[in-house]
């Protein structure tokens, strides 16, 4: 077992044995950046598929490269694209949620993720206008916390054209996030962002 | 201060993490990728040990190999396959694969996925299989003394969405019978059979087409459905194990072997679809071999059986 967790650490993966040990190390989060791209159902058989396809071709897998991790969400992003019109309804559905949280009285402290949630509907819409170039780059970022190192691996790329993307990607998250104020956890200024139309409901 | 990245991360944040059953599939997928990486070449047949045959269901082995999940459950509920021993780990890896790739041809031959596909068979026959035109659909055996039948060199089927047509010939091509059967709304069917021997045809309505009860037995009957029908009728009997890889018409192809009513299936790892099977018709093997063919209006046209004219109409065979 310790051999094979070294191994696994090191990015050794040719012997079936350590393919293994590699295994149950990324399966899981490698499932779940899928399930949260394209959601449970479709994600069981892109991550089998994902591990299948890392199997044939661990014998083409360098660490020198790149990291195992980069490589195994490199397969993952290539199988998601395949499946961009279940991922744009995912989202198109997520941003017209409408959440359903109490907020107790004197919301300026209410918690981060109460918010987030609250932010969940604009946060998607902002994610269905990225195109997938940018899409992918920026949830390898903030999903699979991948450096622009490891993007780059990941999707074949330059690590200057991982970082433009980046970089635009969370620009325009950023236009579409508005008047978010990122200090405050509120929406500035008059009009209806997300969390001041959850608290009006409540 | 948080940034847009850290909205990002809380986003979804509560998706739960890979359940029992998605581990499962997962391992099942990198069993298949491992089986496909045998080396090709036949391999001989395992013999039983003597003594009873211990039964096992796929089912429950895959479940102890934590491997396949219900998906094979759901798919052929009462498949089996029989081993002579417990299972040592080796073998249970054997079963699991074997699940899964049973699992995967049921799938690629079940209704859905074949709704936009022409299954097209051809099968070579021995002198000593006759072919008898029924109701139900074409009955293959061994002839003996005077069984009622027809001879032929090879047979040729063609499916498509519950409609099948199986055509026999003679080794210089001469056409000995047609049977069709064409789906009728409400899940009956009518079949219409010409014997050009005899210059006869025949009607028959028949009700909703039966779910074959027996597997194995002296003959085989390719029914309503035409050959995906029938493969998943047989896989579903149990009884079969992969046995390596072989190289079949330029596929690299997954061989599964042991059944009663087809000795020999070799599917294309890339579909799971057939791309031939050996029948087990008493001590004969006819060979079929398989084209997945587009739905071309030239195509379907071959499902349709028409009767020359001049022959004669006679009851159907009950």
């Amino acid at each position: 077992m310790e051999d094979e967790r070294s191994a696994a650490a090191e990015g050794r993966i040719a012997d079936p044995q350590d393919f293994e040990a590699a295994f149950r190390d990324h399966f899981p989060p490698v499932y779940r950046f899928i399930a949260r791209r394209v959601g449970p159902a479709i994600a069981e058989d892109l991550a089998a598929e994902t591990f299948a396809t890392a199997y044939r071709r661990r014998a083409l897998f360098e660490p020198a490269r790149g990291s195992l991790r980069s490589w195994l969400y490199g397969i993952a992003t290539n199988l998601v694209r395949n499946h961009w019109r279940a991922e744009q309804h995912l989202l198109a559905l997520d941003s017209r949620l409408v959440p359903e949280i109490d907020l107790p009285d004197g919301s300026d402290a209410a918690d981060q993720r109460v918010t987030a949630a609250l932010l969940a509907p604009r946060l998607a819409a902002a994610l269905q206008l990225l195109t997938r170039e940018q899409r992918d780059v920026l949830l390898l970022h903030a999903w699979a916390e991948l450096s622009h190192e490891e993007i780059a691996s990941a999707l074949g790329i330059g690590p200057g054209t991982a970082r433009s993307r980046l970089s635009r990607a969370r620009a325009s998250l950023r236009e579409q996030l508005g008047d978010f104020d990122f200090d405050l956890w509120v929406f500035d200024g008059p009009g209806a962002g997300p969390v001041r139309e959850g608290l009006a409901r409540d | 201060m948080i940034d847009e990245i850290g909205l990002l991360q809380l986003f979804r944040d509560e998706m739960p993490g890979p359940s029992t059953d998605a581990w499962a599939r997962a391992r099942s997928a990198i069993a298949a990728a491992r089986l496909e990486e045998e080396p090709a070449g036949p391999r001989r047949r395992r013999r039983p040990w003597p003594g009873r045959p211990r039964l096992l269901s796929i089912a429950g082995v895959a479940v102890a190999a934590a491997a396949v999940g219900g998906l094979l459950a759901v798919l052929f509920p009462t498949t089996s396959v029989t081993v002579t021993r417990a299972p040592s780990a080796a073998s249970a890896q054997h079963l699991q694969e074997t699940a899964y790739v049973v699992s995967r041809v049921g799938q690629a031959l079940s209704e859905p996925a074949q709704r936009n596909a022409v299954p097209y068979a051809r099968t070579v026959l021995h002198s000593d299989v006759i072919l008898t035109p029924m109701p139900s659909g074409v009955r293959l055996q061994v002839r003996a003394g005077a069984s009622p039948g027809w001879g032929a060199s090879s047979m040729v089927s063609w499916s498509y969405r519950g409609a099948d047509k199986i055509s026999a010939f003679t080794a210089t091509g001469q056409r000995v019978l047609d049977v069709g059967t064409t789906p009728a709304p409400g899940g009956g069917g009518v079949t219409v059979a010409v014997v050009y021997r005899g210059a006869t045809w025949w009607r028959a309505a028949t009700g909703p087409p039966p779910v074959p009860a027996r597997c194995g037995g002296p003959n085989v009957i390719i029914g309503h459905g035409g050959w995906p029908t029938f493969i998943r009728h047989q896989l579903g009997c149990g009884g079969y194990m992969t046995a390596g890889r072989q190289r079949v018409d330029g596929v690299n192809a997954i061989k599964i072997t042991g059944g009663e009513g087809l000795a020999v299936l070799w599917v294309d790892p890339a579909t799971y679809l057939p791309v031939r099977v050996l029948l087990a018709i008493g001590d004969q093997r006819p060979q079929t071999d398989f084209r997945w063919l587009s739905t071309t209006p030239a195509n379907l046209a071959q499902l349709r059986v028409p009767v020359p004219v001049g022959f004669r109409q006679v009851p159907p065979p009950l």
